[in-house]
């Protein structure tokens, strides 16, 4: 075998074993036949020969690519908190009528300090909305007066800033109903204008506060009496929570986010509402002969943006959900900035029955634990 | 100081000179350590968690990483990311790891031949611990083929150059006697 002929032979190894044989008197001719250890040669004979040069081209029991998972469970008890039932978990509050005719609907959170288990076996000291991290998907009404009751439990400022329209007072900045430990406020304003919000505390650092978990969806549901056109007014009577016309649907609440587990300013866990990787181990069941709503928010920290792909099918997006006509039609992936939001409806309906996967089309988040499955199956199935 | 005889003293106050001292310093330790001087420096910080890998492993298996622990409470890997994608694992032997051992983390990923690879192991804190496989390569392993390879590599740079060398003596020896 010529030494041109090898193809892999570390240069630097050949001229030193050449170069000591030259420097011995010997001949330089011999070192055609050394073989290097550095690469696989099926002329060996020894056992590195059956040993691929490339582990992708062969079938390596146990190392099929499914490996791409984290190992065990989250203890969702222990947490507080279940990702499954957090998807139809809605906050509604209480709510009474006022003199004037209108509903007044009272919300109470809390901020408490609680280390979450965010991804099976790793925890992180959160700070939270009422002990849950997104914290709760708040839902009203368009038009009805608001009450947000606040009480800071724990061991920083805080404050609830909503994305809405309200009066400077009630924003949620310093100065502005940021509150410390021990104390409270109540947020008083209007539900407006209808749509996918959202809720974050905005005391300082804001990233720091974001990404330790305080925030939540804000969910405001459109008047159908406020829409003249007929059409419009159906579709905003479909999203309001417990009508007649929005029983059909099969809402779902996701917030997709992030943890930076070493406080390094990038993120070390994404998910879709907190625990990485919850809806592969506990897929969404997906009733395939009723149509989809998902009120989709994206409060994940440190990365520019997130996005959300759905597999083998596509869907209608409202962007911010104040329209009640679609901002994209027939699309299999948006891309949300932090503190984007909006609604995603879609149907299985022609689809066979089957897993069908969701997650960020950005393949880090992705593998980094924001992935989940739809399991569509017919009412019975 | 040789011209000074010391003066012989009793053997119990010589006892006394060892005992006394010997019970001060008892003393002091057991004040000492009552009284915990360092607790003022305990700030309510975690533990410190330290990690060290020590030999990776290439093979048709995935990565194998021997990994000793070094943190101040025992350590619990609790995910393994490899390039940024969690990624099976398992640990033998399993458990926390105490400081000062080490364990296997046996990752059935697969690598790709020549290119760099990244293990991050994240701790139950949330800790990344980070290791690079500059460029992936089968690890050589210690076979009699592999053995033989080398002692035969080991005759081309040892001994053969000596035995022609010494091929030439004959010729050499008469060197200058022909003058
Ligand atoms: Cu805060």
């Amino acid at each position: 075998m010529a030494a041109d002929t090898i193809p892999s032979v570390d240069p630097s190894r050949r001229a030193l074993l050449v170069g000591g044989l030259v420097a011995a008197g010997g001949a330089a001719i011999a070192a055609g036949s050394a073989r290097s250890q550095s690469a696989p040669d099926p002329m060996a004979g020894h056992d590195m020969s059956n040993m691929p040069s490339d582990p992708y081209a062969a079938p390596m029991s146990g190392m099929a690519h499914g490996n791409m998972t984290t190992v065990g469970l989250v203890d969702h008890d222990r947490n507080g908190f279940d990702p499954t039932s957090m998807l139809t978990d809605w906050e509604t509050g209480r709510t009474e009528l006022l003199p004037d005719g209108r509903t007044l609907r009272t919300f109470e959170v809390d901020a408490v300090d609680r280390e979450i288990e965010i991804a099976p076996g790793i925890f992180f000291p959160a700070w939270t909305f009422n002990g849950r991290v997104p914290g709760p998907a708040l839902r009203a009404k368009e038009g009805e007066r608001l009450r947000i009751v606040f009480r800071n439990l724990g061991s920083h400022p805080h404050s609830m800033h909503f994305h809405g329209i309200h009066s400077a007072r009630m924003d949620g900045v310093p100065g502005a109903g940021l509150i410390g430990p021990g104390e409270e406020f109540i947020y008083e304003f209007e539900a407006k204008p209808f749509g996918c919000h959202l809720y974050h505390c905005h005391a300082l650092p804001l990233k720091r506060h974001m990404h330790k978990g305080m925030y939540g969806l804000f969910v405001i549901d459109p008047d159908p009496a406020r829409q003249s056109e007929p059409a419009l007014s159906a579709v905003a009577a479909s999203r309001v929570l417990g009508s007649p016309e929005n029983a059909n649907w099969q809402e779902l609440a996701m917030v997709m986010n992030a943890f930076d587990t070493n406080f390094d300013g990038g993120n070390e866990v994404y998910a879709c509402n907190t625990v990485g990787q919850a809806y592969m181990n506990a897929p969404i069941r997906i009733d395939k002969s009723r149509p989809v709503r998902i009120y989709l928010l994206n409060v994940t920290e440190f990365d520019p943006i997130n996005s959300f792909h759905l597999h083998a099918n596509f869907f209608d997006y409202y962007d911010t959900g104040t329209q009640l006509t679609p901002t994209l039609r027939t699309v299999d992936l948006i891309m949300q900035c932090q503190a984007q939001r909006g609604i995603l409806e879609f149907s299985f309906a022609d689809h066979e029955d089957g897993m069908y996967m969701f997650h960020a089309h950005q393949s880090e988040f992705t593998e980094l634990g924001w992935v989940g499955m739809f399991d569509v199956r017919g009412p019975a199935a | 100081m040789s011209d000074q005889s010391q003066p012989t003293r009793p053997v119990l106050t010589r006892l006394l000179l060892v005992l006394v001292p010997l019970a001060a310093m008892l003393g002091a330790f057991v004040w000492i350590a009552s009284l915990d001087p360092l607790r003022s420096f305990n700030n309510g910080a975690p533990a410190i968690e330290a990690l060290t890998v020590e030999r990776s492993i290439l093979d048709e298996t995935g990565i194998g990483l021997l990994v000793r622990a070094g943190g101040s409470e025992p350590m619990v890997i609790a995910q393994v990311a490899v390039d940024d994608a969690f990624w099976t694992f398992t640990q033998d032997p399993p458990g926390p790891i105490a400081r000062g051992d080490a364990v296997w983390v046996q990752i059935p990923y697969p690598w790709v031949l020549g290119e760099a690879h990244f293990v991050n192991m994240l701790s139950n804190t949330g800790t990344a611990f980070e290791h690079e496989i500059a460029v992936a390569v089968p690890t050589p392993k210690a076979t009699g083929g592999q053995l033989r390879l080398q002692a035969l590599v080991g005759a081309i740079v040892g001994l053969l150059p000596v035995a022609l060398g010494l091929m030439f003596y004959p010729a050499m020896r008469g060197v200058g006697r022909g003058a």
